[in-house]
């Protein structure tokens, strides 16, 4: 008998065919088609990792759809309990091998070996188990890992666990986990410029020209690949403009004025998905739309947005520069020694807010506020609206002696609430830069 | 050599490798247990042992490989009865139950009667199993041993022990572990029904060690006269020695892996990678197969996963490095990252920088991929860009990642290259 003779695939054919499906893929795609393309050299656990959107899921269902191999692919988010993972990888193993329509109560890592041991006694077929977002396997209990990666020993059947993942293998290890390791460690790098290229071209619209297809495409990547690898991505940005350049003739330059100022726009707004419609109004120049429009669609009252700034301004300024910044006549600023005194501190722009007290915040808001008088209780119940409504958040356990606030929300907001009122919150801030 | 060939002899030798091991070595253990077992099958002496060894040394191949000689005198069958229980599984008294029934044929006796606890249901268990057919030894296997201790009061394992420790039947009892602190895991009233027979299965390092491991290698990457033609065989083989005997470069790359991890999954692992180097254009295998191969058993994942990063995302990266080299490796938060990375882009006009929301995108997928882990112990209500994280990598990763990386920008470069202090 030769070794030749054992193959059931015809293995070139199949080869070409699975290879032709999954450009940029084929040294991983050789790999898989390596070990599965006989059943006695399966290997009992591969780990594949790579950035997401590199079609690690894509090549490993290809190669198995390829190779008519039986697998089962689930995601552990999904599945999240070890029950539930167990159940669907019997009811499916059970459909496959034993057909029958339900799992017999499978309800945990033991029953599953039961089933898996019952089903290689009936067929000694190789069978595969897929598991997408393998990382969620962590949040199960350790015992989890170490036993998926351990089934063959332990059930004695022709079995193999994949488990893709975005992360490496060192950040599976956890608490209290043991040590274990896949046997085969397979590594997906991210597209290059020329495979992302091939992709998006094979995905053209129906009755577009090739070669302007392509010219599209490669300028569309030239400003676009150095802010967003993610391929996904890439293909969502090249759908979403191609209404723009439709019907253009095919001349490199014209595409190119056309597409410019929209691609300045869609670098900024790279994973954010906001559509076409933003990025036709890019003349109009205005920064932070979206922010403006959520402080005018919350519409708080115009003291409340008062009381919202000083919460701000205390939070950010530290009390010590209060008078100087408040008070009327704060006199003259007494002239230090030339500060050699190298201190490590960040203004609290950076580091985050400092909770404050409600006298404080009150002082503050008065002086701010302009107000002739405003009794203390109307400023409670704004208080209490603005900590409901997370704007404001209160600190620590310190009950109702002596409470303690910060504020939640960050400059660019309080800016955009300032500019409603006509009061200017950044004269107010102090930076210690 | 035909390709033909070559694809065959690659599929034959990744066959060898991926087989199940045998067992081989540690002959004194093997037949320490073979005795204890053998005593208790047949002149109804219960005993209980541990097996304990380093992780991949072979302790499960051991069992394994005793049973099977066991399996093959006559009647063992009728008279004992193996029961196969794993930690990782059987993880509460309960599951543990089920499948001793199970594997004991005794599902219908116990099913209507599960209720009180489990010494009870022992006992049920075992005197319908003295019932049912003539006196069988039971042979407990009891892996990953160390995690029965994690049950609830270890009531398995102290009526496991407490069976072999009366000596009523015969009962043989079997932990195996890779803890060496098992024994102190136990509960007292559990190690004093133990007999404190541990058969250690601890591997040596040496050169002795060492030769049987290339011998081992050999052994794999041999091919035979039962699927090729003679003179192939020949050849192969040939080369083969040759490679392991003469090739510098092979050698010390098989010597480097043992020293480092010296169980046989990595040198299969280290085979396996080389032997797919094999194919049309390189019909043999060199030297310089070995040492790719070895990169790719110990490379720095880390280095792979930044050279998938957009160029913005390094821009992070860098950032997170300097700034953990001025506050010496204090936590960053998502402002700190923002402010360097802006004083970057300011200071050079020809560099186009983000907005905040890709930025935060980016920071955002860096956390994803656990560059960047949150500190923990702050509460819940935290702004997200204040949240404090630690930055995971080394500057010297930083350093060779920027290096590797493809068209990245000269101002990027010269910026990462800069030093601060």
């Amino acid at each position: 008998m030769s070794a030749s003779e054992n193959m059931s695939i015809d293995p070139e054919e199949k080869c070409s065919e699975i290879l032709q499906k999954l450009p940029g893929r084929h040294k991983q795609c050789r790999v898989l088609i390596d070990f599965f393309s006989t059943p006695s050299q399966i290997p009992a656990s591969i780990f594949i990792h790579g950035n997401s959107a590199t079609g690690k899921t894509l090549t490993v269902k290809t190669v198995l759809d390829g190779l008519k191999i039986k697998y089962v692919h689930l995601s552990c988010v999904e599945f999240d309990t070890p029950g539930l993972l167990a159940a669907k990888i019997a009811s499916n193993l059970n459909g496959e091998y034993l057909q029958l329509s339900s799992s017999h109560n499978c309800s945990s890592l033991m029953e599953l070996v039961e089933n898996l041991q019952m089903a290689s006694k009936i067929k000694n077929d190789p069978f595969v188990i897929v598991l997408d977002r393998a990382e969620r396997l962590r949040e199960m209990p350790s015992t989890v890992i170490p036993a998926l990666l351990k089934l063959r020993e332990i059930s004695n059947m022709n079995v193999c666990v994949i488990l893709i993942s975005d992360l490496l293998w060192d950040r599976f290890y956890h608490g209290k986990m043991r040590f274990c390791k896949p046997l085969v460690n397979l590594f997906f790098p991210q597209y290059t410029k020329t495979e992302c290229l091939e992709i998006i071209r094979s995905r053209k619209p129906e009755g577009v020209d090739d070669a302007f297809y392509c010219s599209y495409t490669s300028i569309l990547l030239r400003v676009l690949y150095r802010f967003c690898r993610d391929l996904n991505e890439l293909l969502y940005m090249a759908n979403q403009h191609f209404v723009l350049v439709k019907k253009l003739s095919n001349d490199q330059r014209t595409i190119f004025l056309t597409l410019q100022p929209h691609l300045k726009a869609a670098t900024q707004n790279v994973h954010l998905r906001q559509g076409i419609q933003q990025i036709q109004n890019v003349d109009q120049k205005a920064p932070n739309s979206s922010l403006i429009s959520a402080v005018t669609a919350m519409e708080l009252p115009y003291y409340a947005k008062f009381l919202l700034m000083a919460a701000f301004l205390a939070s950010f300024n530290s009390p010590k520069h209060d008078r100087r910044l408040f008070a009327k006549h704060h006199g003259m600023q007494r002239k230090k020694a030339a500060t050699s005194r190298k201190t490590v501190k960040r203004s609290s722009l950076i580091v985050g807010p400092k909770p404050f007290n409600f006298e404080r915040l009150t002082a503050i808001f008065h002086s701010i506020a302009d107000t002739p008088y405003l009794i203390t209780t109307n400023l409670c119940a704004q208080l209490a609206t603005l900590v409901n409504l997370h704007l404001i958040t209160k600190v620590g356990f310190s009950g109702l002696n002596n409470p303690k606030f910060k504020c939640a929300v960050g400059l660019d907001f309080i800016k955009a609430v300032g500019r409603t009122v006509d009061f200017n919150v950044q004269s107010y801030i102090m930076e210690d830069f | 050599m035909q390709s033909e060939s070559i694809e065959s002899c690659k599929r034959f030798i990744r066959e060898k490798i991926l087989q199940p091991a045998e067992f081989r070595g540690f002959e004194e253990q093997r037949t320490n247990l073979l005795n204890l077992m053998e005593r208790a099958v047949w002149d109804h002496d219960s005993n209980s042992a541990l097996l304990i060894g380093p992780a991949g040394c072979g302790k499960t191949t051991l069992v394994r490989s005793v049973l099977k000689e066991l399996a093959e005198k006559k009647d063992f069958a009728k008279k004992a009865l193996v029961i196969n229980l794993n930690g990782l599984i059987h993880t509460d008294d309960r599951l543990s139950l089920k499948s001793m029934c199970k594997q004991m044929s005794l599902e219908n006796v116990v099913d209507e009667r599960v209720t009180g606890n489990f010494a009870d249901n022992m006992a049920l268990i075992l005197s319908s199993l003295q019932n049912s057919d003539q006196k069988k030894a039971l042979i407990f296997i009891l892996e990953e041993m160390d995690l029965f201790c994690n049950h609830h009061n270890q009531s398995l394992l102290y009526n496991l022990f407490d069976l072999a420790h009366k000596n009523e039947s015969a009962v043989f009892v079997l932990g195996v572990t890779l803890r060496l602190d098992v024994m102190d895991r136990m509960e007292k009233r559990v190690r004093s029904r133990f007999s404190y027979r541990s058969i250690y299965l601890l591997p040596v390092h040496d050169a002795v060690d060492f030769e049987s491991r290339i011998g081992l290698c050999r052994s794999w990457l041999f091919i035979d006269t039962s699927c090729f033609n003679r003179t192939l065989c020949k050849a192969w083989n040939k080369h083969i020695n040759k490679l392991l005997d003469e090739n510098e470069a092979a050698y010390n790359c098989i010597k480097r892996l043992y020293d480092m991890q010296n169980n046989e999954e990595s040198t299969k692992e280290l085979l396996l990678h080389a032997i797919s180097r094999l194919g049309e254009d390189n019909t043999t295998l060199s030297g310089q197969d070995f040492e790719e191969a070895l990169q790719d058993v110990i490379s720095d994942g880390w280095l792979q996963i930044l050279d998938g990063l957009s160029t913005l995302e390094i821009c992070l990266v860098i950032a997170m490095k300097q700034l953990g080299e001025v506050y010496q490796g204090d936590p960053v938060n998502f402002e700190m990252v923002y402010s360097r990375y802006l004083k970057f882009a300011k200071n050079h006009s020809s560099f186009e920088d983000c907005n905040r929301n890709t930025v935060i995108k980016a920071f955002e997928h860096l956390q994803a991929l656990e560059i960047i882990l949150p500190v923990t112990g702050h509460g819940a209500k935290t702004q997200s860009q204040y949240q404090l994280y630690h930055f995971q990598l080394s500057a010297q990763q930083v350093k060779s990642a920027v290096k590797r990386f493809e068209e990245l920008p000269t101002e990027v470069q010269q910026w990462a290259e800069l030093n601060l202090l």
